[in-house]
């Protein structure tokens, strides 16, 4: 399939070529490191038109012959301005220096500059490493899914628990991207920490809605992160040093202007000193970042980055739990033309997890594994016309579980579960359109499919059902199998296609002001198996077939922008439409089931809401305030009339939908060497399920449940509180140390994690138990570069 | 899998803890309760009890026991009524000296309020005895736990499902799956036992509907702070309402086969 698309990509590049026009083109870095700068903005100020740099920093805009003045700005740098006279094409490379004053403003471009209010493009934050490393958290760790969680329309699902959730969507709806890989588990040690080690990170985009068709392949969300990549004129270091974990960071030339690499690493220690203590059980993660780019010529560039990340625990050698994310990933950056820019990135990316329970005598791993091609181009036609276009190729293999004995004494019987592999293809096409002075356009599509390939025993039902409804006993009940049949690794057993519309406008209403609309479809083919109330490291990833059809979800949303001199104000609607979400039957065990369709029920689910954001960009007190006001369900309803479905066929909450959530965040500047943060939040209970009553079973007290979600917790919320200071604010180069000093919970709120229905061994008297996982924690962290 | 978030923070910075609350909780309409395990073990009297009783509120403290039912298992196979006689002594509790056969097809008729409730067909479900039980030294999260390991042989000439009865309340469900016909051996950590006691432990034999039952009750009744806990629902039996059946009892009716060991804990 690929082959015959390859010459219909070209196809694209060939038209709206003019002779009065030129082409300016080239990349912008910063000027310490050479690093490039990802989002910058080069403004020709009398046409008020414009672009941005890039993924990887380049920027091209073809306009028409004559004489321009040049802006060339981005928040934290000095703004450059240049007289270009454009009577051929000119490639031109922009570098800026740092700000001083203002590198450590928050920073949060998003739609900020005039040329974003004008985008169509709208549901996404941008945030960059600063902004990420002064937001106060827990044991003083800057992370990235924190800081996103306090933008609007983000939450996840409560303390100690991984991943984080979009606009009311499931936590395997997002997208992952890692310097364009894709990653499969967000979080380390259960979402006490994220994977992303908050040094490496350049700059991080999370679109919410209007997902341009270059992204596909999950439904509610895309989080693109990219990985800086290295200093390309000196060694540096930065890194520090905390109460639970540290980190290092080193960067340098390979050949000076040309190449770079990064490297960096971090970990949790505090199981080494458990054994003090004489605790025996060991929590730990560590990660390693590395990053090598160099600069062939002026037409090319490649990168080799890689992730390796494990968390590992062990407790008293009766369970060890391994698992992790390792990530290797080629990119070439290619110039066909100065207004034809293309990437090719080679991607493995495979999440393992392992388990051994020695007290079992049982060893265990699962994971997935995945090669990925993409090739994407980007053509810039004129001032008014850009495309965006090509493909993605994905190969995947699924690995639901190997069963092996820990020894030779176990009683366990080697098992694999079988082996699953798919293919995903996808090519898109994105134009952008400046239709007048206040219509901007973005439209495209994207066309995905999904194989999945043939394998050994495959279960084979009567008519295709695999799970049948007892009538009597009001249960939905296991089908045995007709029969297994083994089908060849390069058949296909069940193929998807679809077509995924994505359309975003925008309308200047006046200069600082616009509405932008955008609808989006999205498909997804893989599924994560998970029937806890926030999903586990443990959850396998399964592939859409004959028995699991492929998510599809419909978004639209309206919104309203306007900025303001030092203020900006962000108003948007949204709702959302997700057909095929799967559900469980009650008490479906998940882990090791070798045939899942068998628990699985079809339904689907919805949300909508509103969100607010308003900034403070500029002046000594910056920051923002989130709310969303949001509803999340889903439904799963009978097959026909005589079944109930899940939760009798009524649409239930998901154990993500908050009706209200308030994120203030804000930082003040009191004087050069102190910088002070504060964050409020405020979220509605996550809804649970509470008990209506109890009967005695074989000596147990067992809890009757009401309805699926129907209750809440309560109502979550905290303030943090941080300090930093500089120690020699006035140096800017050689080490420079600064202490952070931060306070989580400062008034030591008892949130609710969890609530459990027991009864009391001592007493026999049935309780509900609160679980509360942070109280007030103090933490000192000590950052450093040279 | 027990306590593992809990765990995780004190492995950090020993800051979670857990707090009785009072909660404002609803309570559903009665509803019957079944508690009817017919065992089969040649070592014990032939005594079957069965327990009926009334749902009450989560927080009531005193059972409602059903002392005016009429209870009765059917031997389908061969049209034979054995009646259960409510055991004076014991409120709730109906007893009659009975033993089942394997391959014959029972039911479980109760009529209760005027209202007739009826199990499923169910056998006799074979067991494997205990071959020992031992006492270990390691330990789970807490770190003081008894650790006791049981080993049975599982029958490889068919698929076979367990629940083990630890006393104490604790209970196991498992399946041969991953153990076919092989000597298993497991260790269980008791969180509550002191030298000096004895653990008592129980196998019977169970079919898969009676494994998913248990599976779900078990994972009902653990203790919180389980990122592996699933949404908790009302956990329907193999017992329905022919008369009313929106009036659903709660329960179960199952006929085993059981073994026991016991060990003494030092």
């Amino acid at each position: 399939m690929s082959t015959r698309l390859i010459p219909l990509l070209f196809l694209f590049s060939f038209f709206g070529f003019s002779q009065n026009q030129f082409t300016l083109s080239g990349s912008i870095y910063e000027s310490e490191g050479q690093e490039t700068l990802i989002g910058a903005n080069v403004i020709f100020t009398e046409l008020n038109t414009g672009t941005i740099s890039n993924e990887y920093g380049f920027y091209s805009i073809t306009l028409p012959k004559g004489t321009y003045s040049l802006t060339i700005s981005y928040l934290g740098y000095n703004t450059v301005t240049e007289i270009i006279i454009l009577n051929q094409n000119v490639t031109r490379n922009f570098s800026l220096g740092a700000d001083i004053d203002t590198l450590d403003e928050i920073v949060l471009e998003a739609d900020l500059e005039r040329v974003n209010i004008k985008t169509p493009q709208m549901s996404v934050n941008v945030l960059n490493a600063n902004t990420i490393k002064q937001i106060p958290v827990v044991f003083g760790e800057a992370d990235v899914v924190k800081a996103i969680t306090l933008l609007p329309g983000i939450s996840n699902a409560g303390e100690g628990t991984g991943g984080f959730n979009v606009r009311g969507g499931s936590n395997d709806q997002n997208l992952i991207l890692l310097d364009e890989a894709t990653l499969f588990n967000s979080s380390h040690l259960f979402g006490f920490f994220s994977v992303f080690n908050p040094d490496a990170v350049k700059n991080l985009k999370l679109y919410k809605g209007g997902i341009p068709s270059k992204y596909g392949g999950r439904v509610s969300s895309v989080l693109d992160i990219y990985q800086k990549e290295g200093n390309k004129n000196e060694f540096h270091g930065n890194g520090g040093i905390g109460l639970v974990a540290s980190r290092i960071l080193l960067e340098g030339p390979l050949e000076k202007e040309k190449g770079s690499f990064l490297f960096g690493g971090r970990s949790t220690y505090a199981h080494l000193f458990l054994p003090l203590f004489d605790i025996d059980n060991i929590a730990y993660f560590y990660d390693l970042n590395t990053k090598l780019s160099y600069r062939l010529d002026a037409e090319n560039k490649i990168y080799l980055s890689g992730y390796f990340g494990r968390d590992v625990f062990n407790v008293s050698n009766s369970f060890e739990n391994t698992y992790g994310n390792t990530v290797v990933n080629f990119r070439w950056n290619h110039l066909f033309s100065d207004q034809l820019f293309s990437n090719l990135s080679l991607i493995y990316s495979d999440y393992y997890y392992g388990l051994d329970l020695n007290f079992v005598g049982f060893e265990w791993n699962s994971g997935i594994k995945n090669m990925n091609i993409k090739f994407d181009l980007k053509r810039y036609l004129n001032n008014r016309y850009s495309l965006e276009y090509g493909l993605h190729s994905t190969y995947y293999g699924f690995n639901p579980g190997i069963i092996q004995p820990n020894g030779p004494t176990s009683g366990i019987n080697r098992e694999k579960l079988i082996q699953k592999n798919a293919f995903e293809n996808a090519v898109y096409l994105d134009i952008k359109q400046q239709v007048s002075e206040k219509i901007s356009l973005n439209y495209g599509a994207r066309l995905s499919s999904f194989l999945r390939l043939g394998q050994d025993e495959l279960n084979r039902y009567v008519d295709d059902i695999a799970l049948a409804f007892n009538p009597d006993l009001q249960i939905y009940e296991a089908v045995d199998p007709s029969g297994t049949i083994n089908t060849s690794s390069g058949s296909v057993e069940a193929s998807f296609l679809n077509i995924e519309p994505r359309l975003a406008l925008s309308y200047l209403l006046e200069e600082n002001s616009s509405i932008k609309a955008s609808y989006n479809r999205m498909a997804q083919y893989l599924h994560l198996l998970s029937n806890t109330t926030a999903p586990t490291p443990l959850d396998v990833w399964a592939p859409s077939g004959k028995y699991i059809q492929p998510q599809l979800l419909d978004q639209i949303a309206l919104g309203y922008f306007k900025n303001y001199n030092n203020y900006s104000f962000e108003l948007e609607a949204y709702y959302k439409k997700n057909k095929n979400r799967i559900d469980y039957i009650d008490g479906a065990n998940l882990i090791a089931n070798k045939a899942i369709e068998q628990v699985l029920l079809n339904g689907r689910s919805r949300s909508y809401g509103m969100e607010i954001l308003i900034r403070k960009n500029n002046g000594r007190l910056k920051g923002w305030m989130a709310y969303t006001l949001s509803k999340s369900e889903q439904q799963t309803e009978g097959r026909n009339f005589s079944e109930p479905g899940i939760n009798e066929g009524n649409w239930y909450n998901t154990p993500f939908d908050k009706t209200h959530d308030i994120s203030i965040t804000s930082s003040y500047d009191l004087n050069e060497k102190w910088k002070l943060n504060a964050n409020f939040l405020y979220q509605t209970g996550q809804p649970t399920t509470y008990p209506n009553g109890q009967y005695v079973y074989n000596g147990l007290v067992i809890p009757n449940y009401e309805a699926r979600n129907s209750s809440r917790l309560p109502a979550y919320h905290r303030f943090d509180l941080s300090a930093k200071y500089i120690q020699k604010p006035e140096k800017t180069n050689g080490w420079r140390g600064e202490w952070v000093f931060s306070i989580y919970n400062l008034y030591n709120r008892k949130n609710t994690q969890s609530l459990n229905f027991r009864q009391n061994t001592d007493t026999g008297q049935n309780e509900a138990l609160k679980l509360s996982i942070f109280g007030a924690i103090g933490a000192v962290t000590y950052n450093f570069k040279f | 899998m027990k306590r593992f978030l809990i765990f995780l923070s004190i492995c950090f910075l020993g800051t979670s803890c857990e707090d009785v609350i009072v909660l404002n909780l609803n309570t559903a309409e009665e509803r019957l309760s079944i508690d009817a395990r017919i065992k089969m073990n040649p070592e014990n009297t032939d005594l079957q009890v069965i327990v009926l009783s009334l749902t009450g509120g989560f927080y009531d403290e005193s059972v409602q026991w059903v002392t005016d039912a009429e209870v009765e298992i059917l031997d389908v196979d061969n049209n034979i009524t054995h009646l259960f006689l409510h055991d004076a002594v014991n409120p709730g509790h109906y007893i009659l000296d009975f033993t089942p056969n394997f391959d014959v097809n029972y039911k479980l008729e109760i009529l209760y309020n005027g209202e007739t409730y009826k199990s499923s067909l169910q056998q006799l479900i074979p067991a494997t005895p205990i071959n020992n039980l031992l006492q270990g030294d390691e330990t789970l999260f807490e770190g003081d736990e008894i650790e006791v390991i049981v080993t049975f042989t599982d029958d490889g000439s068919r698929e076979d499902f367990y629940v083990l009865d630890f006393g104490y309340n604790n209970f196991l469900a498992t399946k041969d799956e991953f153990y076919q016909g092989n000597a298993f051996t497991f260790s269980y950590f008791y969180e509550d036992l002191e030298p000096g006691d004895t653990a008592f432990v129980t196998i019977y034999g169970a079919d898969e509907a009676y494994f998913n039952f248990m599976s779900a009750v078990i994972e009902q009744t653990e203790e919180g702070g389980d990122p592996f806990k699933t949404t908790p629902t009302s956990v329907r039996g193999n017992i329905y309402n022919t008369s009313e059946p929106n009036h659903y009892p709660m329960g179960y009716f199952s006929i085993s086969e059981t073994f026991n060991a016991s060990l003494l804990i030092e």
